[in-house]
């Protein structure tokens, strides 16, 4: 597998070029996390999903994709960090590539204007479908146990901003504040073009016709220090649920690397040590596990479980982090860098995945090497998951249920 | 029992099938790649609550398979999850109406990995308390799952569509039912549909096939016991059209439709392929139907299609989140009606099977997306390609022949969330 990548005019280029008859490419215009601008950015994805020209609905835009062979083109907002990206996923057999990147093109450049603005019928369309896609994501109670322990855990700071928008925020954004933010996004936001299976040199030639020069994207950014508190924030956050949604998050100082083994040996699966004690020794629940968050530097450990087994499910969380500094051992640090590097080295099978791989790598400022990541992933040793885990500072204890037990 | 390839020059990727003495059906599926998949499924799912074993009928409670798919891991020697985990490879397993499926995937040591999975379908060994133990451990599953909107309307739209066939009732059974479970039951029904000729091995990836069927025909060496008959109670001819709410919680309602249609002379891949097509065409993200939804604020996004059949039942359904179900519903029977008075339009159709044969082809392209296509197609005896040809031969007759079968009074809409 090889990765080209390449800096240009605030654009970073990043082809795999393996020959699949499928290939994805991602257009990413990235954006600081702000609550200020975060829901200006969710409504401008739906809305550009709403017609361009020369496709002036989602009815024709949908057709058009049918007809070159079921091509995929999305819009939609993504959280990386503390950065909001408006992300163009294009998915096309090789043979449809060209038209389908002259459609990702008018969506991006052309959309519907009327005298500076988008339609206000659009606009209001799409708001009234924001409102309600914000207040559905309460319905898959795991993720939104997540998000909403993640917003708690990181009150005030980027990464406790809501990428996918408030409801509270739609209702001041006007037809022509939306199209303001649509021009500025669209024509200076720093960009990462990348392409797996795709035909990079058509792909640059195509968008280079309309991608102008930008601003290079700062890095590293300025991140915020955050004290740890010395007893951790308890939340508790009435949903009516049969069951109960336990969230815990430990900040952290440690390498990426050593940590995500730590977790992976906390709760990476059915060897996992929450695996084996809050599910199969105890019977405490069905849906236990834990991971990490890149930046900021945080270990969540979750189970879905009976509202009355939340205490004791927390306290049994609580010491299995606290004892893993001083009782790692070789073989589970062995097994756990077996089971992340098997997960890893088989990312090339699966282009969106080993495209969501490589941006993670790009905006992390790490090279665009799977071989590179597997290499240090190999490198770690128990002594660096064991200082990872004497880091690890419990921050939070979120509970979603019913009623407090 | 020779071994066949079969190719289409459309598809990048070929299948090898075989049959092997046991009766076990094997499908390969070589592919370029880094990780190599296998499963195997056994025709034994959720809707299998009843057979004949001798001159005896057999009832099992909602949940047996399920409960049995869990428990297969535990075996004399230990823990087979674990052994997988332990070895760096990826495996899972489950239930749906129709099989029970366990499979693995693996960047290297595929042959160690695919030996354990073999040795995964050997008899299970329960400790004392461990069924009692997993009780538990599926009761939060099944809570877990009553927390889910969709799956709730789902649920609640079968058990009134099929007032009697088993495939109303949840996969996992409920709180009530996993209590009459005990060993017997999960020992007895093991020995009975465990058996090689009632179950298919798939593989695809990087994988040498001759190897595979050599290292499963060592496994599955015993004589083997023919398949028990399955009893399904008769159902009603009709229906009759229903909109019906489950209790619970949703922020936007949550609705699935289901139309029932004709078991019978709806079997097979044509038919199969054919209600996708029709499906896609009449609601699809290019219909007029979800274009009208969308601009009257009843739909945001397209609903989500699909067709379902087995032993003795098939469905259509729809399903999506829109703050007027009602208006969804009235927009179906409509849709339906008017097609049925002006004729599809054949250049729709074709647009939409253009579009599932990319996606058919694109959809090969991930490995594990064609072994799970090959696990469902491969207990009724068919594989990918066969699929493929099948969809590539549809037209708009199809289409028009299996318009015929909506109808709104085999229908109903099952609602979560929302009032009145």
């Amino acid at each position: 597998m090889a990765v080209e990548v390449l800096q240009k005019t605030g654009i970073t280029w990043c082809f795999e070029d393996s020959q699949s008859h499928t290939g994805q490419l991602w257009l990413l215009f990235r954006l600081p996390l702000r609550r200020e601008t975060a829901t200006h950015t969710a409504l401008l994805a739906r809305v550009l999903s709403a017609g361009c020209e020369g496709a002036a609905s989602r009815q024709v835009l949908a057709r058009r994709l049918e007809e070159l062979s079921g091509a995929m083109l999305e819009v939609s907002v993504v959280k990386k960090g503390e950065e909001q990206l408006l992300a163009f996923r294009v998915e096309a057999p090789r043979l449809r590539q060209r038209e389908t990147l002259d459609l990702l093109r008018r969506m991006a450049t052309a959309a519907v204007c009327e005298e500076d603005a988008f339609p206000a019928a659009v606009v209001d369309r799409e708001k009234a479908a924001l409102v309600r896609t914000l207040a559905s994501r309460r319905d898959d109670k795991t993720a939104y146990a997540k998000e909403r322990a993640t917003q708690f855990l990181c009150a005030g700071e980027p990464f406790g901003v809501d990428a996918d928008g408030y409801a509270k925020d739609v209702a001041g954004i006007g037809p022509r504040s939306l199209w303001q933010c649509y021009r500025r996004t669209i024509g200076t936001a720093p960009v990462v073009a990348l392409g797996v299976g795709w035909d990079r040199t058509m792909a640059r030639e195509e968008l280079e016709k309309w991608l102008t020069p930008r601003p290079e994207a700062t890095r590293p950014r300025a991140r915020q220090k955050v004290e740890v508190p010395k007893a951790p924030l308890r939340v508790f956050d009435p949903l009516p649920a049969t069951q109960a949604q336990l969230v815990m998050g430990w900040r952290s100082r440690a390498a990426f690397l050593p940590l995500l083994v730590c977790s992976e040996v906390l709760g990476g699966g059915g060897s996992s040590r929450l695996f084996g004690s809050l599910r199969e020794g105890e019977g405490l629940c069905y849906s236990v596990g834990s991971f990490v968050y890149r930046y900021p530097k945080i270990l969540i450990a979750r189970a879905g479980l009976d509202p009355r087994a939340a205490d004791r499910a927390s306290e049994s969380m609580a010491k299995a982090v606290a004892e893993l500094a001083d009782t790692l051992t070789d073989e589970e640090v062995e097994r756990a860098k077996a089971s992340l590097l098997d997960h890893y080295s088989g990312l090339p099978d699966t282009p969106a995945a080993l495209a969501d791989f490589l941006l993670d790598q790009l905006l992390n400022g790490e090279p665009a090497s799977l071989e590179d990541f597997s290499q240090k992933l190999r490198a770690v040793t128990r002594e660096d998951a064991a200082e990872a885990a004497a880091t690890l500072a419990l921050d939070m204890i979120y509970v979603l249920a019913e009623r407090m037990e | 029992m020779h071994t066949i390839e079969k190719t289409h020059p459309d598809l990048a990727e070929a299948v090898i099938r075989k049959t092997l003495p046991s009766g076990l059906k094997c499908y390969i599926i070589p592919k370029d790649g880094v990780r190599a998949y296998a499963l195997t499924a056994v025709d034994f799912g959720a809707a299998d609550l009843s057979y004949r074993d001798g001159d005896r009928q057999v009832c099992l409670p909602p949940g047996t398979a399920h409960f049995l798919e869990h428990k297969l891991y535990e075996k004399e020697w230990g823990d087979a999850f674990a052994a997988f985990a332990a070895g760096g490879a990826a495996a899972n397993a489950f239930t749906d109406a129709d099989r029970t499926a366990y499979y693995f995937s693996a960047a290297t040591d595929f042959e160690k990995h695919f030996r354990l999975l073999l040795r995964l379908m050997e008899p299970p060994r329960f400790e004392e308390g461990s069924v009692a133990r997993e009780r538990e451990i599926i009761g939060q599953e099944i809570d877990l799952y009553a927390d889910k909107a969709d799956w709730s309307a789902y649920f609640r739209m079968l058990s009134c569509l099929f007032p009697r066939h088993p495939v109303r009732n949840q996969v996992a059974g409920s709180r009530e039912s996993i209590e009459e479970i005990d060993e017997k039951i999960l020992y007895d029904c093991y020995e009975r549909f465990y058996q090689p000729a009632n179950m298919i091995l798939v593989c695809a990836g990087p994988v040498n096939a001759s190897r595979i069927l050599t290292l499963a025909e060592e496994a599955f060496s015993a004589p083997t016991q023919a398949p028990l008959p399955r009893l399904i109670p008769p159902e009603p001819d009709r229906t009759r059209s229903l909109r019906t709410r489950v209790q619970g919680d949703a922020a936007v309602p949550v609705f699935t439709l289901g139309i029932r249609v004709d078991a019978a002379q709806t079997q097979g891949l044509r038919a199969a392929y054919g209600f996708r097509l029709l499906l896609d065409t009449l609601f699809g993200e290019g219909s007029d139907f979800y274009a009208g939804l969308y601009r009257r604020g009843a739909l945001d996004e397209p609903v989500g299609l699909s067709f379902q059949h087995g032993r003795g039942y098939a469905f259509a359904a729809l399903s999506g989140v829109s703050p007027r179900p009602r208006a969804v519903w009235d927009a179906v029977w409509e849709t339906v009606d008017r097609c049925r008075a002006e004729g599809l339009s054949n250049r729709d159709i074709e647009r939409v099977r253009q579009k599932q044969m990319g996606r058919f082809q694109r959809g090969l392209g991930d490995t594990e997306a064609a072994l799970m296509s090959q696990a469902t197609l491969g207990l009724r005896g068919e594989d990918i390609v066969d699929a493929y040809a099948a969809l590539e031969a549809l037209g708009p007759d199809d289409a028009a022949v299996l318009l015929g079968f909506l109808n709104a009074d085999d229908a109903v809409m099952a609602v979560a969330g929302g009032k009145g």
